[in-house]
């Protein structure tokens, strides 16, 4: 099951994810990210509460990042786990242009 | 091991990773290895260790690793490649897929057999047992030495399968791999990642650029991707080439370098590497899908094809312009679709050709005799049905062959002929059938001795006067056979009666030709598909059959007159050609309303032309074959039953059965009236 909480602020929405983002919760992953980002003013992701992240999940994320700057929508990721940042770097994915600083 | 898709999936693929290892064995040239079939046979054990690793398979990894350390040494060039090895690998190859076979459930594999085959891999590369315990297979990937101290730098561009993720494949781990083996850089392009309402969340969208420079070769650089080749484009180039200097015994990827050229190096680099690109095309993407889908398909197709026969008969009867237009259209359409079908069924002859490779190959070393396989016509398509019911007929053929047909070596210098005998096996279309023959260069079949053990088997009355072609027919009868000596190979008088039987089946026809002391070849004519055939539909009395088309040549008129020319004897002359037929208004004793006119199908079934008289030829008629059932199973006359149209069956008549139960009653008529005259 994906494990997320969604903090709404008076700027947007915070999607707090944690536990796995993995291959099995892919296309969950997808639905939570395209309905959040129906409407949104602008979107924060927090991935450091993230145990473990496969490939599927980095590119949804990008794939969050491309929908968002189509509809002109802010979309940053605010913070990510040490797990994150391993899949990322062994699968030579920088995070630093989804990241912000 | 009750197996999971995956693990299914793995046991599939091992079974055509042993069918390659078993051609390429048998192929490769003891004198002259060739570099890329010793590299697939390498790739294969390697590709069964690591999936069978993978898959909970620990047994047959272990026992793979030694087979597969024997032939990197191959590749290596540190073992010598020799018939011995090859033979090993064989064995190798089927205590494998015994092991494979046993976790499903069948005969366990010898323990001793695998023992064996290891301590004498073992002996033959000079080391002792234990000293080749297997490895895990990354252990085996990261524990590799630097070759020679020459560092090489490779383009290595990898996008995978776009379901590759699907596999449970980890490409992290494949890309740290790739960082064990030197220095690496690794760019991973995310443009082609789509918006979330386009995207397949399960599918790999990345794709990467690596430039890796190692002193590992390009054949190390592919054995990394080993797992992930099928339908992922992975293109690797060597772009340049450098002499390392590091101090001895230092690990290679933490070590400074200074990389010089060496022109001298890099020529005999360039000159060695494989200048090949490998790209997995996505033309050759396959997928499995079980034989029983596809059967079902065929099925539903047929009910299609009978009802949509239907359809243009109420359409015809009813005689609505509206309806006829769309009826025709759908009539192009089911054709279409039916061709379509049958195609997907169609698979090439060349797997059925394969296994005969080994069988010629143990036999003839059974037999203690020296015969090579030629094969030609491989890639001739058959309907997979066909291609099932073909393999034991085909090897009972073979094995007569080798054991009948092909003399010893000794024997065959003493008749100037070449030691080694030739079964040469071969494939091709003619017209709608394909005909697959078998020809050995062996002795040839002894006239006098068949003969002789007709009578003697009470099969030909001493005084019958028979052609050569009715003398070789006499082996396929049942219970015949001329082996001097019952062998384990053949000889035991049944088999070529169940050929004959099994190619009658499929409604082919056998066909034998010999000459004495040049060999045999025995001819194979058989339909491409038994599930819908062109069918020619006749009509004796009120009830209608189907003639396979394939088998007719032409259609020509009997006048009643004719029929009394000949003495009562059933002939026709059909361009200066006297042709026999058979009547089945006889036949099948149906009394009402004899014709003044009938006509003859011209029927050509083996080397014969025969005549089916018939009262009306009503068109051809695209036949779906259905079975007859059990209850019916021994009308020798008829192979299959068609729904027509109107709800109506039409037989479909067996010729080579209805030409054997008319000569069956001829015979008995004559008996019958030589036993009549003696008793007046």
């Amino acid at each position: 099951m994906l494990n997320l909480d969604i903090t709404t602020t008076a700027n947007g929405a915070v999607l707090r994810f944690s536990g796995k983002l993995e291959i099995s919760l892919a296309h969950a992953l997808r639905d939570a990210l395209a309905q959040q980002l129906e409407g949104a003013i602008s979107l924060e992701i927090d991935l450091s509460a993230v145990a473990s992240c496969d490939a599927t999940a980095l590119q949804l994320l990008y794939s969050a990042r491309n929908t968002a700057a189509g509809r002109r929508i802010p979309l940053g990721i605010t913070a990510i786990s040490q797990s994150v940042k391993e899949a990322s770097v062994e699968l030579g994915l920088s995070m630093d242009d989804l990241l912000t600083h | 091991m009750i197996p999971n898709n995956s693990t299914q999936n793995f046991l599939l693929e091992a079974d055509d990773w042993l069918a390659r290892i078993e051609e390429s064995a048998l192929d490769v040239n003891v004198e002259r290895p060739d570099e890329e079939t010793i590299n697939q046979l390498f790739r294969a054990f390697h590709t069964i260790k690591g999936s069978g690793s993978m898959f909970g398979f620990d047994d047959v990894a272990a026992f793979t690793h030694h087979v597969e350390t024997a032939l990197d040494k191959v590749r290596g060039g540190t073992l010598a490649l020799s018939q011995e090895l090859l033979d090993l690998v064989l064995e190798a190859r089927d205590q494998i897929k015994t092991m494979l076979q046993a976790s499903q459930g069948g005969e366990p594999a010898s323990a001793e057999a695998g023992e064996r085959i290891i301590a004498a891999l073992c002996a033959l590369q000079n080391i002792d047992d234990s000293q080749s315990s297997p490895q895990p297979v990354e252990e085996l990937r990261t524990n590799m030495t630097p070759e020679d101290g020459v560092c090489c730098t490779f383009h290595i561009h990898f996008r995978p399968d776009r379901a590759l993720l699907t596999y449970g494949t980890n490409i992290g781990l494949l890309l740290n791999e790739l960082r064990a083996m030197g220095e690496c850089s690794i760019t991973a392009h995310t443009e082609k990642i789509p918006v979330l309402a386009e995207i397949q969340p399960e599918q790999c969208y990345l794709w990467w650029d690596i430039i890796l420079t190692t002193s590992k070769n390009e054949n190390a650089i592919k054995d990394v991707f080993i797992f992930v080749d099928d339908g992922s484009e992975i293109v690797i180039k060597q772009t340049g080439v450098a002499v390392e200097e590091k101090p001895e015994n230092q690990p290679l990827a933490s070590s400074p370098r200074t990389l010089t050229a060496s022109p001298a190096v890099q020529k005999q680099i360039n000159r060695i590497a494989r200048k090949d690109v490998r790209k997995a095309s996505s033309m050759d993407a396959t997928i499995r899908v079980s034989s029983e889908r596809l059967d079902r398909l065929v099925t539903l197709v047929g009910e299609m094809v009978m009802n949509h026969s239907r359809l243009r008969q109420v359409a015809m009867m009813t005689d609505i312009p509206l309806l006829l237009g769309p009826v025709e259209e759908l009539e192009r359409l089911v054709d279409e679709l039916r061709d379509s079908v049958l195609g997907i069924r169609m698979m090439p002859i060349g797997a059925t050709f394969s296994r005969f490779k080994r069988l010629v190959h143990d036999l003839s070393s059974e037999l203690g005799k020296e015969i090579d396989l030629v094969t030609e016509g491989a890639e001739t398509e058959l309907d997979k049905t066909v291609l099932d019911q073909l393999g034991d007929p085909l090897v009972h053929l073979i094995r007569n062959s080798l054991d009948h047909g092909i003399e010893s070596a000794e024997v065959r210098e003493h008749c100037g002929k070449p030691r080694r005998g030739t079964i040469r096996l071969t494939a091709k279309h003619i017209g709608s059938n394909v005909v697959v023959t078998i020809h050995d260069d062996g002795k040839g079949l002894h006239t006098e001795a068949i003969r002789a053990k007709a009578i003697e088997k009470k099969l030909v009355s001493a005084d019958a006067t028979l052609t050569e072609k009715e003398i070789y027919n006499l082996i396929l009868l049942p219970g015949f056979s001329t082996a001097e000596q019952v062998t384990s190979v053949s000889g035991r008088g049944v088999g070529m009666d169940v050929v004959r039987r099994q190619i009658d089946s499929l409604r082919g026809a056998i066909s034998i030709t010999s000459e004495p002391g040049k060999g045999t070849a025995i001819s194979l004519t058989l339909p491409l598909t038994l599930a819908i055939i062109e069918g020619l539909l006749v009509e004796i009395g009120r009830d209608q059959f189907i003639v396979p088309m394939a088998n007719v040549t032409e259609n020509v008129e009997l006048h009643r007159s004719e029929r009394a020319k000949n003495n009562g004897r059933n002939l026709i002359e059909v361009r200066g050609e006297l042709v026999p037929y058979i009547r089945l208004r006889e036949l099948f004793s149906e009394a009402d309303g004899e014709l003044d006119l009938e006509k003859i199908v011209i029927i050509q079934h083996e080397d014969q032309r025969v005549g089916i008289v018939v009262d009306r030829v009503l068109g051809s008629h695209q036949t779906v074959i259905q079975s007859l059932g059990r209850v019916y199973r021994n009308i020798e006359i008829v192979s299959g039953v068609t729904i027509m149209g109107d709800g109506r069956v039409a037989l479909i008549f067996d010729l080579a059965g209805l030409i054997r139960f008319d000569k069956q009653q001829a015979e008995k008529m004559k008996q019958c009236d030589q036993e009549g005259f003696i008793a007046t």
